[in-house]
């Protein structure tokens, strides 16, 4: 198998495994404390675990064309935004308003998945394109990653120690791969970025399990 | 009396049993002690272990010749006879005993990092004290000053007291319920059997009895229609930031307070919400208090007007 698959396989699986206990576990402890907070935490981890096992099977299964980075790069965006939306503010209204957009939102990222085989496989100037969709999502990850750091400094804990750790390195393992987009022979750096976002899911799980 | 499993396994019948077994136990114990700290010690201990309360303290205001006013720490129970006494009863947690004394909420229930300081919140949660229960209580009644006194300026105070439980996992609403009922029954028992002195006649004693007259008159004129009250959920502003929601302190355990937590909306008011459950208020207010000293909710008017849970009756 290409060197170059066997760490995105690896990255993929680990993020869907990781992303899919966290989802389940913020599912049931909703059940348990109707906080809206953490239905938009299982959700978004949700889609992100359907975005990493999506991109498994897109880069392994060959008999099929799957053009899943669409559902990708916009699923993994638009969970990590309504992550960041959702640790903004505490009022009640708001949280509910959010909560229903982001059930809105998930439903349509979800038609890309199902339309993944009828999807174009290039997006249209790819290096801007796929720019713009992969840095936002670093983007939405550093500021994750200030709001958690925020959170450290009013009051010490090892749990928001620990997430603006593991955001950190997701950002910058978003952020580090942009280069590959615009320019060819950028293995290497794709590689960095992959091995980050690896060891910043772990530093996720981490967080949720030992803060 | 069943000590084993955990809070979860009480059911709401057992725990009424327990209530009452505990009062009539008491009724008969109080006929041979000599001073209300063998009471107070009497009831931390059955409390800690009928329930299956880590550590439960007794602090009463205790009034000096000087005028001042002192907390004391009257009695107190550990399940494990391990921990330092110095972990759960320190300057810090005196001081916190102190502010919940000022704030007089009739009951209080937290976890300790949101009642104590850091240091002492991450102390307790160290040695698996991660909940606070707490009980405000008065009584005209005087409290004779501690039987390990050891100074003359101590004198007979009107009863004032709380009494605190440090738990390791959240206690349910019929605990919770039960625990109070037995506090409340505790007073008029301790008062039958002579181990507290009558309300004081002195310029002190009945200017203390004048001041709750007029505080309880002034809540009477303020009287609200409870049924008219609308709850409102309170997002905890720390969960995911600071706090971890997979610690396990977010779930609400009681599943009746789960249950009209579910129904409220910010909107609906009492009687709405008991329609919408087909229940009474009576049925509903035990979790409806549950979840105003967990701080899940508050109540306010129509207007907007947030209503002290102190403005609140006991029971319905």
């Amino acid at each position: 198998m290409d060197s170059n698959l066997i760490i995105a396989n690896v990255l993929s699986l680990t993020l869907f495994v990781i992303s899919l206990f966290i989802s389940l576990r913020g599912f049931y402890l909703y059940v348990q404390s109707r906080s809206r907070r953490l239905f938009i935490l299982g959700l978004s981890m949700a889609v992100i675990a359907l975005t990493a096992i999506a991109g498994f099977l897109g880069d392994n299964v060959t008999a099929i064309s799957l053009n899943v980075d669409w559902f990708n790069y916009i699923g993994q965006t638009v969970s990590f935004l309504f992550i960041l939306l959702s640790l903004m503010r505490n009022s009640n209204d708001y949280l509910r308003r959010l909560t229903t957009w982001h059930v809105i939102i998930s439903l349509l990222i979800l038609l890309l998945l199902f339309l993944s085989p009828v999807l174009p496989a290039e997006f249209p100037d790819p290096a801007l394109t796929k720019t713009l969709l992969s840095g936002s999502r670093g983007i939405i990850c550093f500021i994750i990653f200030f709001y958690y750091v925020s959170a450290f400094f009013s009051k010490e804990t090892r749990f928001s120690l620990l997430m603006a750790g593991a955001f950190l390195l997701l950002s910058s393992g978003y952020l580090v791969i942009l280069p590959k987009y615009a320019y060819a022979n950028m293995d290497l750096l794709d590689h960095v970025g992959d091995v980050t976002r690896i060891v910043g899911s772990i530093i996720l799980l981490s967080a949720v399990l030992l803060g | 009396m069943n000590n084993h499993g955990s809070d979860s396994n009480f059911s709401q019948a057992s725990v009424g049993r327990k209530q009452l077994i505990i009062t009539a136990q008491l009724y008969r114990a109080a006929t041979t002690m000599r001073h209300i700290d063998e009471l107070f010690l009497w009831i931390v201990r059955v409390i800690m272990q009928a329930f299956d309360i880590q550590v439960t303290q007794l602090w009463a205001q205790q009034a000096q010749t000087t005028g001042q006013y002192i907390l004391q720490l009257r009695a107190m129970a550990r399940q494990d006879n391990t921990l330092p006494s110095t972990v759960v009863a320190n300057q810090q947690v005196g001081a916190t005993i102190e502010y919940v004394f000022n704030e007089q909420h009739p009951q209080l229930f937290q976890r300790v990092d949101y009642l104590f300081s850091t240091h002492q919140g991450t102390l307790l949660m160290r040695y698996g004290l991660n909940y606070c229960s707490g009980y405000f209580l008065r009584n005209p009644a005087r409290l004779p000053p501690a039987q390990q006194s050891s100074t003359a300026q101590e004198i007979p105070t009107p009863l004032t007291i709380i009494v605190l439980l440090l738990t390791r996992q959240p206690l349910s609403a019929d605990v919770l319920a039960a625990i109070n009922l037995i506090l409340e029954q505790a007073i008029p028992i301790a008062g039958k059997h002579g181990l507290l002195l009558p309300a004081s006649n002195s310029v002190d004693g009945s200017s203390y009895t004048q001041a709750q007259a007029v505080q309880q008159a002034a809540q009477q004129a303020g009287q609200f229609n409870f049924s008219e009250l609308i709850p409102y959920p309170l997002e905890d502003a720390a969960l995911m930031k600071s706090n971890n929601p997979f610690a396990g302190s977010v779930a609400i355990p009681d599943k009746q307070a789960r249950r009209l937590y579910a129904t409220i909306d910010g909107h609906k008011n009492l009687a709405e919400i008991c329609r919408d459950l087909n229940t009474s208020l009576k049925d509903v207010y035990p979790a409806l208090q549950y979840l105003l000293t967990q701080q899940r909710i508050q109540l306010a008017t129509r207007n907007g007007q947030i209503i002290n849970n102190a403005q609140l009756p006991g029971k319905l």
